[in-house]
């Protein structure tokens, strides 16, 4: 067998970093978000398995493939890769979250456990290897950014550690959540995804990250909703961090420095500097925002957060499997990896998050295309197999509603700000550019016939890959009007494959231009301008990275600050300092005076109930309960007012479709239900309209959701 | 000798010094650029002017007027120099010759004939005329024939799209209006900027007082050199000063403004650059590229506007568009006037002055400074620590006659600063209040780079040049004072900031003190601008496959800075067009006519006269704003002797302005139309009155105006103490028979003459 070439400790190492940063983020949002929610119902136990589902993927693999290498001079193949460990753990955790409810044992303690100890096994393995400065610098930018990331995250409508306590104050909460909340206990309940407003019709959508959830919930022990705020930045924001590091060091792996020049990614300040640039931004959040680089939506869509998790450790898995594949073995395996590894990755990010399967099957064909391998058989069948794949999976999971036609430029002139779109090219994608002309730069070649040669030569595949990627982003914004903006979810991508390649590639870059003027003389008087401006130039990028960070905090701290005030003042009791407003007793009565705590009490009762019962019960509320009716004071939210009850009961509605009076939107999986026509009669009120109308749907049992004055809410089953 | 003998007289020595021109300099090709493209920035903002007025009454006759006095003062110094050179034949070229001080001295000259005009009673505008108008075909002729037709074309579309969005820049705002007084008749919009100045250069006209003129003639400490600047000018050109702001202002100030620039940078990069090398000393496309996108901005608006960039203020404030290019000029001039005498390796310091030296030390230095501060009081500062700078860095202080300069213009700037540094602004200690009023919190970490780009791109540009590469380079080169423009530049930036950063100075003015390294630092840059034969690729490669790969990504990103800079020159224009639109729309409205939603392709048929006519007629604010325009048509000698008194009770007078918080500036109005001064016209009783606009030197009202107060023995006791024996009371009375609102508006204004005269 031909060996895999022998590889320096340093790889191994920045392994063990990138495990230790994303964990002690993780561990670090675990901790914020109990502190979120201080004074309020705020059991430790759901908050720490979460934590150590976190570990389990982010350290669980990286221990065992360092400990495997120690036995081994030899790299590892990318079947026992640590980034195949990882895409296992993923699994792993699903499957055992998923086993909850089929054997009634919960492995999440197990699993956190394993994860706590891996972790920590990480950290003894790590802390051998480096020193103390860079450890505090470590630890130091992991509480940077999990104060970003939480801030982000928790400063929003659409996740915060407040959530269930929010909807109970005037249902001021976004009505994404809801919907995907909805489509997550429909499937816990019933074993399909749907939003459950009348019965339980088929949703095409994106539901993979929903399944993830609603499993992941059963491991932690914790309502859907809950854990819809807490696990996008525990588990993911952390896993896609991890997966940041790992491809660039995976990156790194593959093409070395040819002068071996490349130290520990932990003292290599421009992989951090490109990784806050990334993600914190070193711009004010308006600048990005003018040219649409949402770093919110990164953090607020559940669904691509959970995508680009898993993106990122297939692309290093990919990229380790190519820069391995001239070996014996490896070779031997090539159709494996190609015609059933790559198929079904690309199939699991489909149901994640479409876009990316797209994206990626793209990149695939322009890659089996372009480096010769479509001369392979076995390549072309994996190349039709994978697109027959992607096309079922498009039409399962593509919402058709999101095509709203044919309209030229239409993401460049309506989301990007007035008069910044001279600059989309060139903004919206920077770090696909920058890392193309870094490698064209690497390549050393002056003119285009040079980078035509160059390119014919295979030596920028990589950067051809990047710009498919940023290229095929590009066009759906540009040529059909996807609602909601979520075109962005195309052309955002190609971000989080050139940025970490530009994390590995960046210090090398840095480099060459100091090697290229090395100073005369020493001392400060040696000290080159560039540098010295350099310096200059980073007071006010860090000084704005510290002031992105900050306002998001503050952003969070405000609705927090503001919720907790509410319900003081609904307690009628003094209002204390900003952080003295954590009296249990005072936020309960407030809570329990909050408009619609009644109501959303009453129905959370309800995702208690047993799931076998669940299975075959629904939900009736009657359009006379203008609380539940009109929970959004915003009359044209009308449409999204059904999602509250599947969302916060875990139960599909019967008849549950918004008053005649709304103008119901065709998004939010609405398109798959029958419009009402007429008012809701008392007739259809009846147990015998209702168990009619229930068995239709598949159900045997009807809960019947009652006011009675006071605002005070019964529910009466009715056995069909 | 008649006008007409004049006239032809001066079109021949015209085409003398023209021909000399072409044939003994070399740099006349450039001068020629600056010439021909001002002179079409000033005829296509003449003409939108005009197209702007269509419909309203709209005479060409100032239009055309004040396109020739633009065209006489860009011709001047262009025939002045071709006559210089002539004469000297090939000494040493003088400052007193050089293009920048003769296009002073025609500013000066053109001053002097206008402020002769009410003197002696001659105008000698046609002569001006003459020689701007046809000073220009000869210059353009020539200039036709040097570019070819191609070019040719391609520049002159170029400047005239340039001159639209300039005028779009200074009339796409509130400030300036061609439609302003209509704007004013129709609903009382008009900003207070424009009618203090108007105010103030009325004074000016009138009674020889810089004052605001609202209760007597009380002197106003302010830069007003540029008001009296225009008032000259407006003599020259027979226009009213309120109308010359809107017209005369952006056709003659805009090209000064820009030519100014671009000549500070040619000039600067033929005294840089070897005279041998003819083919860099010739401007290209990015000579004009670079000053396209120094003022028109090659960032977003909104980002601009972030970084306290503001690309409008540069032309809507009149006193820093006359004072940055006079500044420039005059720095080219001492420029020249330093290398002649540093010819060989002589220094300054101990370099022989000659007698006419001498003058320029002892005379115009400190009539610089002087001039400076009475145009725009921050060039005056900054000016005067720049001479500073020089003194210092050069060892000038060792030599008598410098220093004795240098004490000199300390003696013009302690004497000038508090007679044109208002009172009111002088607010103390207030740190970083440009930044907490204007910037947003999120960019102040970016403010000192981008508000001070284009200093740090000619700092970056230069240290590059001379090859400094590290701090012990840097520190070399400014020991041997081999970058003393680069420290300069950097000076300028940063005392121009710090007003800004540590005192409030009323709406947004800290602008003015730190925009001037901006056109310091792009004149600059431009003098290292130059066409250059494109060198050989090495590869021997030719075609595309030829082109450098960092070419083409240069050329990419600068596709972006090109549709930046077109999407913010186009912002302007239809911003323009759409006030208009506005104003028209709302005549038409009130003639009964409405249009539901006027836009832009809405102007060409909200144009009908008649209509027009009709709907100002009816407009509640039309027998006001006429009956103070009629009083300017009395003689001046009159004027120079009345006072105007306008009872507190005129409702349709004193509360014409209808921006909230405008009561304050009503005042200003009939000074602004009718050129003569108010008494007892300060702002009614419970206004707030404002204390800057010179408004600060009166007195506010502590009770509401009485019947006493109105008595003729009140009136000629305020009038006789500003030298009025004469005192006009208007009023705008309500006749009851009249019911409508037209009837009303239409109604004649009375006008009750007061004489203050003891009867003899």
């Amino acid at each position: 067998m031909t060996s895999l070439p022998v590889l320096s400790g340093s790889s191994d190492h920045d392994r063990l970093t990138a495990a230790v940063f994303a964990g002690t983020v993780s561990a670090l949002l675990g901790a914020f978000y109990l502190i979120s929610r201080v004074g309020f119902v705020n059991p430790v136990r759901p908050v720490a398995i979460t934590v150590g589902i976190a570990l389990f993927i982010i350290a669980l693999p990286t221990a065992a493939a360092n400990l495997l290498a120690r036995k081994t001079d030899h790299r590892a193949p990318w079947w026992s890769s640590q980034m195949m460990m990882t895409i296992a753990a993923f699994a792993f955790t699903a499957l055992a979250g998923f086993a909850v409810h089929l054997t009634g044992w919960n492995s999440g303690s197990l699993i956190a456990i394993v994860g706590a100890l891996s972790f920590a096994a990480v950290i003894v393995l790590w802390l051998r290897g480096t020193s103390v400065l860079s450890a505090f610098a470590v630890v130091v930018f992991s509480g940077l950014m999990s104060a970003w990331v939480g801030g982000v995250t928790w400063g929003t409508r659409y996740k915060t550690p407040l959530f269930w306590e929010a909807l109970g104050n005037r249902g001021n909460v976004h009505h994404d959540p809801l919907y995907n909340v909805s489509i997550a206990n429909m499937m816990r309940a019933y074993g399909r995804p749907s939003t459950g407003l009348d019965g339980l019709p088929y949703v095409p959508y994106h539901y993979g990250a929903s399944w993830l959830h609603s499993v992941w919930a059963d491991l932690a022990g914790l309502d859907v909703l809950a854990f819809y705020s807490l696990a996008p930045p525990v588990i993911l924001a952390s896993v896609f961090l991890a997966g940041l590091l790992a491809l660039c060091v995976e990156a790194r792996d593959a093409r070395p420095a040819p002068d071996q020049s490349d130290g520990p990614i932990e003292r290599e300040p421009f992989v951090w500097i490109v990784l806050a640039a990334a993600t914190i931004g070193l711009v004010p959040t308006v600048a990005l925002d003018a040219l649409t680089i949402f770093n919110r939506h990164l953090l607020i869509s559940e669904s691509y957060i959970t995508g680009l998790a898993f993106m990122l450790p297939c692309a290093a898995l990919a990229i380790r499997w190519w820069s391995g594949r001239n070996s014996g073995e490896a070779r031997k395996l090539d159709g494996l990896f190609l015609i059933c590894v790559v198929p079904l990755l690309l199939v699991c990010l489909g149901f994640l998050k479409v876009s990316m399967m797209l994206l990626g099957l793209a990149a695939l064909l322009w890659f089996i295309l372009r480096s010769g391998l479509y001369r392979r058989p076995y390549a072309v069948g994996a190349a039709v197999l994978t697109l027959v794949l992607c096309v079922v999976t498009y039409k399962l999971v593509s919402v058709p509603a999101q095509n709203q036609g044919l309209v030229p430029f239409i993401y460049m002139r309506y989301d990007v700000r007035s008069g910044w779109w001279p600059y989309f090219l060139i903004g919206h994608f920077v770090w696909s550019w920058l890392y193309v002309a870094a490698r064209v730069r690497e390549e050393s070649v002056p003119t285009l016939s040079d980078l035509w040669s160059t390119i014919r030569n295979g030596r920028l595949l990589d950067a051809e890959v990047v710009a498919v990627i940023a290229i095929c982003g590009f066009i759906p914004g540009e040529i059909i009007s996807i609602h909601g903006g979520s075109a962005i979810y195309f052309s955002d991508v190609q971000r989080w494959i050139a940025a970490p390649l530009m994390m590995a590639f960046a210090p090398r870059f840095v480099r060459s231009l100091s090697i290229s003027r090395a100073p005369i003389s020493s001392g400060a008087s040696s000290i080159r301008l560039v540098t010295a401006a350099a310096w200059i130039f980073a007071i006010p990028l860090s000084l704005t990275m510290l002031l992105n960070i900050g306002r998001a905090l503050r952003d969070t701290a405000g609705q927090n600050i503001g919720l907790r005030r509410d319900f003081y003042s609904l307690a009628a009791a003094p209002i204390p300092g900003a952080l003295k407003m954590r009296d249990p007793t005072v936020l309960a009565a407030g809570l329990a005076g909050a408009p619609d705590q009644s109501l959303i009490a009453t129905l959370r009762s309800l995702d208690a109930m047993p799931r076998a019962l669940k299975s075959r019960t629904a939900l009736f509320i009657p359009q006379t309960d203008t609380s539940f009716w009109q929970i959004f004071r915003e009359p044209d939210r009308c449409s999204y007012t059904p999602l509250v009850a599947p969302a916060t009961s875990g139960l599909a509605l019967i008849d549950g479709m918004p008053a005649a009076t709304c103008a119901v939107t065709d998004q939010y999986g609405l398109a798959a239900y029958k419009k009402r026509t007429a008012p809701q009669s008392a007739s259809d009120t009846l147990p015998g309209t209702l168990c009619l109308k229930a068995k239709e749907k598949g159900f045997g049992r009807v809960i019947f959701l009652e006011s009675s004055s006071g605002n005070i809410y019964s529910t009466r089953p009715i056995e069909c | 000798m008649s006008l007409k003998t004049e006239r032809h007289r001066g079109l021949r020595v015209l085409e003398q010094a023209a021909a000399n021109v072409t044939d003994t300099d070399s740099n006349n090709p450039d001068e020629r650029d600056i010439v021909v493209l001002g002179g079409t920035v000033a005829i296509a903002l003449g003409v939108t002017y005009w197209a702007l007025r269509v419909g309203f009454d709209n005479p060409k006759l100032p239009v055309i007027n004040s396109v020739a006095l633009s065209l006489f003062l860009l011709v001047f110094p262009h025939v002045a120099r071709g006559l210089a050179i002539r004469l000297r034949r090939g000494a040493a070229e003088a400052w007193y010759l050089t293009y920048p001080f003769l296009w002073l001295s025609g500013i000066l000259v053109s001053a002097i004939l206008g402020f002769v005009v009410p003197v002696i009673g001659f105008n000698s505008f046609d002569l001006l005329l003459g020689i701007g108008i046809g000073g220009f075909a000869i210059t353009l002729a020539l200039w036709l024939r040097d570019k070819g037709p191609v070019r040719a074309v391609a520049y002159l579309v170029s400047a005239t799209a340039f001159g639209v969005w300039s005028g779009g820049v200074v009339w796409g705002r509130i400030y300036k209006n061609p439609l302003f007084v209509e704007s004013l008749i129709n609903d009382g919009t008009a900003h207070h900027d424009t009618l203090h100045l108007a105010a103030l250069g009325n004074m000016l006209r009138t009674y020889h007082t810089a004052s605001i003129g609202i209760d007597g003639l009380v002197y106003e400490p302010y830069h007003w050199g540029s008001a009296w600047l225009f008032v000259q000018w407006a003599n020259l050109v027979n226009l009213d000063v309120l109308h010359f702001y809107q017209l005369a202002f952006p056709v003659i100030g805009i090209p000064l403004f820009f030519g100014g620039v671009a000549l500070f940078g040619l000039f600067m990069r033929d005294r840089r650059l070897p005279a041998a090398d003819e083919l860099v000393r010739r401007s290209g496309w990015k000579f004009w590229m670079l000053l396209l996108v120094v003022s028109i901005g090659f960032m977003p608006l909104g980002g601009l506007d972030a970084m306290g960039v503001w690309t409008s203020n540069v032309l809507i404030s009149e006193s820093y568009t006359i004072a940055v290019p006079v500044a420039l000029l005059l720095a080219a001039t001492a420029f020249v006037f330093a290398q002649n005498l540093t010819s060989g390796a002589t220094p300054l310091a101990t370099a022989p002055i000659g007698k006419i030296d001498l003058f320029y030390l002892f005379v115009l230095l400190p009539l610089s400074v002087g001039a400076l501060g009475y145009l725009k009081i921050s060039l005056m500062v900054l000016w005067f620590a720049a001479s500073a700078f020089f003194m210092i860095r050069l060892g000038l202080f060792r030599r008598p006659a410098y220093l004795v300069s240098f004490a000199l213009s300390a003696a013009a700037f302690f004497f000038v600063y508090p007679r044109v540094s208002l009172p009111a602004h002088r607010e103390g200690f207030v740190p970083f209040d440009f930044l907490w009023s204007f910037v947003p919190p999120q960019w102040w970490p970016f403010y000192l780079f981008i508000h001070l780009l284009w200093t740090w791109v000619y700092v970056a540009v230069r240290l590059r040049r001379e090859k400094i590469l590290t701090l012990g380079d840097l520190r070399t080169a400014v020991s041997a004072r081999q970058i003393l423009d680069v420290e300069l530049v950097v000076g300028v930036a940063l005392l121009g900031i710090i007003p800004g950063l540590v005192v409030h100075i009323d709406g947004g003015s800290a602008f003015y003190f730190s925009d001037v390294q901006r056109w310091l630092a792009a004149g600059l840059l431009l003098s290292l601008v130059a066409a250059r034969a494109k060198p050989p690729l090495p590869n021997g490669k030719s075609g595309i496959g030829s082109w450098s790969t960092s070419g083409l990504l240069k050329a990419f990103v600068l596709i972006a800075v090109v549709g930046s800079a077109l999407s913010n020159a186009i912002h302007w224009p239809l911003e323009m067009v759409r006030r208009n639109v506005e104003v028209r729309s709302a005549l038409y409205a009130r003639a009964g006519h409405p249009v539901s939603m006027a836009r832009v392709r809405d102007f060409s048929r909200l144009s009908d006269p008649a209509i027009l006519s009709a709907a100002l007629f009816a407009s509640p604010n039309y027998r006001t704003v006429s009956a103070l325009e009629k009083i300017q048509q009395l003689p001046l000698d009159v004027r120079r002797h009345t006072a105007l008194f306008i009872p507190q009770d005129e409702r349709s007078y004193w509360t014409i302005l209808t921006q909230k918080g405008a009561c304050t500036f009503d005042s200003f109005l009939a000074p602004a139309l009718a050129t003569v001064a108010l008494i007892e016209g300060t702002p009614a009783f419970g206004c707030t009155l404002n204390k800057y606009y010179g408004l600060g030197s009166y007195a506010a009202r502590t009770r509401a105006e009485t019947e006493a107060d109105k008595t003729p023995q009140a009136l000629c006791a305020r009038a006789e103490k500003m030298g009025a024996d004469r005192v006009m009371v208007l009023r705008f009375p309500i006749v009851a028979t009249m019911p409508s609102p037209t009837e009303q508006a239409v109604a004649p204004a009375t006008a009750t003459v007061v004489s203050c005269k003891a009867p003899s």
